[in-house]
């Protein structure tokens, strides 16, 4: 091996993935500086460190030496933020919907009607990874509650009926690129669902259903394709009591084997929340694993409690959207609640709660549990060392506003809060982006944080800067400012109000 | 010692219009090749280009031995008249070599062997054999703790124990 040539030993590591080359970088002078200075490996190693994935290659794809000067880039602009020249996207009309996806939903009015009359989606452009910007306008009736997965160019659409027997709920499937029946559903594009108001989501060939409330908690699974029920996670479970019901204003697949129910009690007599019962149900999605995860929050988040947004950007997640050089990890989710606590005679403070999906999967993974067992874990088990809690000055914090100040996208978390002057706080909870700002005594990283004598530890990146001046000018005249944390950047959109028509928009993008 | 051999220049019957070379080992041994199969090799078409050239043709020495040399040939027959982008000097370098299953079979040889052979692939600019053994080569340590890594390779650890704890060496960089 020593005494090969310079070259045939660098041709030999660049067929190792970067733990190997970490490895063999130690193991002698001789193979030491062919790793360091090795382009590929570098490029390598920096990807798992950013925490991304290589995209595609091919004749006409960038090379490896710019693809690691980029990624470099795109790192730094994210550790040092900035506010750059931000663009004018394709005008952006009409109303804000749900954001599905990574793509971001406005629906035109048309004649001025309340029922949309098309839907446009917006993909943020990124100069560095080399994604373009991107829209698709969709005109078929438009249902209130749609769900878009790209990647699979499945376009749903969740109609309820009222009729005299009660509510019937189907789901349309329809490809997003031709306005037709999606090809892949088999037994017609439409596909009547359980007769409760639910949420749905998709992943992969299954969309999940659940229940938005109801005695008994659970989900349904089952696959679009066939129209075919792959697993019915309804009757083997507890019921809530007398007089209780489970409320899960939202449910998601937490990877292809766990579904995610978010869930707190209403007592139905007094029309309130149960004290201490904000909880998030992780049920296995395979129906011969009976096993059910309960997974408490702190008590003291009391009256209530909610989803900063939905935080899964799915598709880029599954990883088949126009991916660019590089690409987020599929792996790194993280889940951020805003919550309240609030005393008759104390004013109401908002809190974040940020949970990295790690977190649940890896408890689940070290406490298999008995088949069919019902696990409770009590916050102290699991949240001081995985979860992060902080008190926020949150902009505006009118009720209805609150959740457009949040957003989510990979393992970064943005929030828009009211100190003076107004400023945009990013925290980056990536676990090695993390212990590489740790190692070179990054003073941006921040070890968790303490809310009511709840001390979490679990540190994270956390820069935070001023608003950019049009979205300041936005919140000092009192209208509804929403922001979208993307991979690629960050919109800022005006409105008249929640669900309003759209005045401006400022992307900026990296 | 080199020895200047004169090659029959004339063609071989039944063979096309290839002609023959002379390659000598280093443990002195004589093997009489056809000139297209060792076109693959760079260093070879070199040396015939200067022959052409000089219109004087000679054995061609080669730093390793007959064993070696021989599991070259059989590489170089085996994908005689193939086209293989690796080895074309005018393409853009592939990104990454493609797996090649004959190769895999044909490398599946003893550590020590493999390293003969990427050696003599280097020195004959087979680019196409080098990526095939390099592949095989970090297959072997794919996996391997550092110090099975040095087992393997035949490398000692040379490393001050200051240098071995620094942080740059461990840590992700």
């Amino acid at each position: 091996m020593l005494s090969l040539p310079d070259d045939a030993v660098l041709e030999i590591l660049e067929n190792l993935e970067w733990k190997d080359a970490l490895a063999c970088r130690q193991t002698c002078h001789r193979l030491e500086s062919p790793v360091r200075s090795s382009v590929l490996l570098q490029y390598k190693i920096e990807l798992v460190a950013c925490g991304m994935l290589d995209g595609e290659h091919g004749p006409y794809t960038l090379p490896v030496h710019e693809r690691l000067d980029r990624l470099k880039l795109h790192l730094a602009a994210w550790q040092n933020l900035a506010w750059t020249e931000y663009s004018s996207l394709t005008p952006l009309i009409g109303r804000r919907q749900h954001r599905t996806a990574q793509v971001f939903p406005f629906s035109h009015d048309g004649d001025g009607s309340l029922e949309p009359k098309s839907i446009l989606m917006q993909n943020l452009p990124s100069p560095l990874r080399g994604i373009e910007e991107e829209h698709i306008t969709l005109t078929r009736a438009i249902a209130h509650y749609i769900r878009l997965d790209p990647s699979q160019d499945l376009w749903m659409s969740v109609n309820t009926q009222v009729l005299p027997a009660g509510l019937l709920n189907t789901c349309s499937l329809t490809s997003i690129s031709t306005g037709q029946p999606h090809p892949l559903a088999r037994n017609g594009s439409v596909i009547r669902l359980s007769p409760q108001r639910t949420v749905v989501d998709i992943c992969g060939d299954y969309i999940l259903e659940s229940p938005l409330m109801g005695y008994t908690l659970g989900c349904v699974v089952r696959n679009w394709k066939t129209g075919l029920v792959k697993a019915d996670k309804r009757k083997p479970w507890t019921t809530a009591g007398q007089g209780l019901q489970y409320w899960s204003p939202n449910g998601y697949f937490l990877d292809e084997s766990f579904v995610l129910l978010y869930t707190y009690t209403m007592d139905m007599d007094r029309r309130q929340q149960l004290r201490g019962d904000v909880s998030l149900f992780i049920v296995p999605i395979n129906p011969d694993d009976t096993r059910l995860y309960r997974f408490f929050l702190p008590d003291f988040l009391q009256d209530t409690a909610r989803w900063s947004e939905r935080v899964i950007p799915q598709s880029e997640a599954r990883g088949a959207l126009p991916q660019g050089c590089f690409s987020p990890s599929l792996d790194d989710q993280l889940i951020s609640l805003c919550a309240t606590t609030r005393n008759n005679d104390q004013p109401e403070s908002h809190l974040l709660i940020d949970i990295p999906v790690r977190t649940l999967t890896a408890y689940i993974h070290s406490h298999p549990g008995a088949a069919g067992a019902r696990v409770a874990v009590p916050w102290a088990d699991w949240g001081p060392r995985g979860a992060r809690i902080t008190q926020e000055a949150i902009a505006n914090p009118a009720a209805t506003a609150r959740m457009d100040r949040i957003s989510v996208s990979g393992m970064r978390r943005l929030v828009v809060r009211s100190d003076a002057p107004h400023a945009v706080t990013v925290a980056d909870y990536h676990p090695r982006r993390v212990a590489r700002a740790l190692a070179r005594g990054d003073p941006a990283v921040v070890r968790g944080g303490s809310v009511d004598g709840a001390q979490t530890l679990l540190p994270c990146i956390e820069t935070t800067i001023p608003l950019p001046e049009g979205p300041a000018r936005t919140l000092a005249e009192g209208r509804m400012l929403s922001v979208w944390l993307q991979e690629n950047g960050v919109l800022f959109i005006d409105t008249l109000e929640r669900g309003g028509s759209i005045r401006n928009a400022w992307a900026y993008t990296i | 010692m080199p020895t200047i051999v004169s090659v029959d220049d004339s063609t071989v019957p039944g063979e096309g219009s290839s002609r023959l070379l002379l390659l000598v080992s280093s443990d002195n041994k004589h093997i009489v090749v056809e000139e297209d199969i060792m076109s693959r090799s760079r260093f070879i078409s070199k040396q015939v280009e200067g022959f052409e050239a000089t219109s004087q043709r000679h054995a061609i020495l080669l730093p390793f031995s007959s064993f070696v040399l021989n599991k070259v040939i059989e590489y170089c027959s085996h994908y005689r008249g193939y086209y293989l982008l690796e080895d074309d000097p005018d393409a853009a370098p592939p990104g990454r070599s493609p797996v090649r299953e004959w190769d895999q079979e044909f490398l599946d040889v003893d550590r020590n062997m493999l390293l003969r052979i990427i050696k003599a692939a280097h020195y004959l600019e087979i680019k196409s054999l080098v990526g095939s053994c390099a592949r095989a080569i970090a297959d072997m340590i794919r996996g391997k703790t550092t110090e099975e890594m040095r087992e393997i390779l035949g490398v000692e650890n040379d490393f001050t124990p200051e240098e071995e704890h620094s942080p740059s060496s461990k840590c992700t960089g």
